[in-house]
């Protein structure tokens, strides 16, 4: 299934990637002879079909072809920006997790206290704030008005600790607010639905302590919507990076795709599609295994 | 009359919370605002959208110190009217937004009925496209899709209708195969409807209160990718007022006048939000069953 799905994807997307795009691009001022024999060189005179199967077979054994702008492998380019996704992917995520899960808690328990509203209204900032203005108005707050935080870039490698982890927050917490945002509503309605179930009351009945019932109780359950989400959110950052990789310039996947576009490099364009639907079949994947390990009642047939 | 009398009576402000709790007021106070000024537009903006002055360029708003007089939010680099240019935003947002939501979610939800009642192979086929679809990163396409196709208004709105229709199928489709065991479908089939009366006469009615919740629900995102998608060019071309565009344009600014993106954004969020509560609410009443969307 997982093969099968990845086959419709690239089909679907070399009938929509046309052969003009490339050869417009490449045709400004060129002799028609040099032209064909580029066209030929990059095996674009075969018809789309055979192209197609040319590079599946190609992209089974690992290689996706050459960027079309200056021949490197696409492969390579794909590696060297991958850490810079994951990381901020990573980060992302870990924010979205470590504020949500525990203001959803909160704000169960507190239910119509302080705490909830600001932990709801929290979410709803998330959930309604469109990420690009998040991080151009967070830019225009802390790192040009305030000065506290760099605007824009990942720091390289020999810088000091501290200013690489200065570079992560402002895109960290654009790309994670929307993600923390569903956590917050998740766990706060498994939260609710589950202190209002027969179990609970048994245990509240029998004596057990408010914090017992909580922890012991409640929480083990209401962790399920979370976790079996949480490998979805990752796959989802991971390809929603982009457009907080463009506000902040960083260096990862979505701004070497947008690149890509603007030089109509297709074969670069091929690779990075290709990269985030693998990427994201395959979260979704580890999303359905969780989910039968995080609640054992749950069984295939 | 009389009851108006008595409610003012009875006043109290505990109460005046307790309604804004337990109905969305302000919500669709917010969405009945953007209706009017979408459907109206032309009749509200004090000035054109479009028209330029040079000599004001990002005049500061009204209500500022120094501020430039007539312009509410004051201008942006080329001195059009933000405030003009956000009545104006509201329509095309309204706009494309209704056109690709109905597409999409007839689309849809067709398909949701088509692969929850037949099952089988169809089934597996349809939601094997949607698995596909859901995997494929949509702002690169939707980039792609600009380039290819060119940006303009019709291109969006085909864009935002095939990003959504693949959550209609899933919620539809699930709803559906709950409902077709149900006894009366099995009756109906027994008294000899046709599939086609099966469908429309008992299953859709009771499809409609999903469909209607997630339509809510999608809304607010379709604004959002239809504002992003104007923020990295693969949406609404240059000189037309929408939202997500105006806030691209006037980033470079942002420092030294920062109303020309601020107020395009904050509309943005003011609907968003209150077609999230709306769709919330209307959840709670309609589907309770959705509770974790």
């Amino acid at each position: 299934m997982f093969a099968a799905t990845i086959i419709v994807f690239c089909m679907s997307r070399l009938i929509g990637d046309p052969l003009l795009l490339y050869a417009q691009a490449g045709g400004y001022g060129m002799p028609p002879e040099q032209k064909e024999y580029l066209r030929q060189y990059l095996g674009l005179d075969k018809p789309l079909i055979v192209q197609y199967f040319v590079w599946m077979w190609n992209a089974m054994q690992g290689d996706l072809g050459k960027s079309l702008l200056d021949r490197t492998p696409v492969t390579t380019m794909i590696w060297e920006k991958l850490p810079a996704t994951a990381y901020l992917a990573g980060t992302a995520w870990l924010f979205a997790i470590i504020t949500g899960i525990p203001l959803g808690i909160i704000s169960s328990i507190k239910r119509g206290g302080l705490v909830d509203y600001i932990a709801r209204g929290f979410a709803l900032f998330g959930q309604a704030l469109p990420q690009f203005w998040i991080a151009i108005v967070a830019i225009l707050i802390f790192a040009v008005q305030l000065g506290w935080l760099p605007a824009f870039g990942m720091a390289s490698s020999d810088d000091p600790f501290l200013d690489k982890v200065k570079h992560f927050i402002l895109p960290t917490i654009t790309l994670g607010w929307g993600g923390s945002a569903i956590y917050t509503r998740l766990t706060r309605s498994a939260m609710l639905e589950i202190m209002d179930s027969e179990f609970i009351k048994l245990a509240r009945a029998k004596g057990v302590s408010t914090t017992k019932v909580i922890w012991k109780h409640a929480f083990r359950n209401a962790l399920i919507p979370p976790i079996t989400y949480s490998s979805l959110f990752l796959a989802g950052f991971i390809t929603g990076a982009t457009v907080v990789e463009l506000v902040f310039s960083w260096p990862g996947i979505g701004r070497l795709a947008i690149q890509a576009v603007i030089n109509n490099d297709f074969a670069l364009l091929t690779g990075t599609v290709l990269f985030f639907a693998a990427a994201y079949l395959f979260f979704a994947f580890l999303a359905d295994v969780m989910y039968g390990f995080a609640d054992p009642r749950i069984r295939y047939d | 009359m009389n009851n108006a009398i008595s409610v003012l009576n009875k006043f109290n402000p505990s109460k005046v919370w307790n309604a804004f709790r337990r109905w969305p007021i302000i919500p669709v106070a917010i969405l009945a605002i953007l209706l009017f000024t979408g459907i109206f537009a032309p009749l509200l903006a004090p000035q054109s959208p479009t028209a330029q002055t040079l000599k004001l360029r990002n005049a500061p708003p009204s209500w500022m110190e120094n501020g430039t007089p007539g312009k509410f939010l004051g201008a942006d680099h080329v001195g059009r009217d933000v405030f003009s240019r956000i009545i104006h935003g509201a329509r095309i947002s309204l706009f494309v937004v209704i056109i690709s939501l109905t597409s999409g979610l007839l689309v849809g939800s067709t398909l949701g009925l088509i692969a929850g009642y037949a099952g089988g192979f169809i089934d597996e086929m349809i939601m094997r496209l949607v698995d596909v679809w859901l995997a494929l990163p949509f702002v690169l396409l939707a980039l792609i899709a600009a380039i290819v196709l060119g940006p303009s208004v019709k291109t969006v709105m085909i864009l935002l209708a095939l990003f959504t229709w693949a959550t209609f199928v899933r919620y539809v489709r699930g709803e559906v195969l709950s409902l077709k065991t149900r006894d009366y479908v099995a009756l109906a089939k027994v008294a000899g409807a046709s599939t086609t009366r099966i469908i429309i006469k008992h299953i859709l009615p009771n499809v409609l209160n999903t469909i209607i919740v997630v339509a809510t629900l999608r809304v607010g995102q379709l604004i959002l990718t239809e504002a992003t998608l104007s923020f990295v060019g693969a949406g609404i071309p240059a000189p037309t007022p929408a939202w997500g565009l105006m806030v691209s344009e006037e980033k470079e600014y942002l420092n030294s006048s920062w109303w020309g993106s601020f107020f395009p954004g904050l509309a943005i969020f003011l609907v968003v939000m209150s077609l999230n509560f709306l769709g919330d609410w209307l959840r709670d009443k309609l589907d309770p069953r959705l509770r974790q969307l």
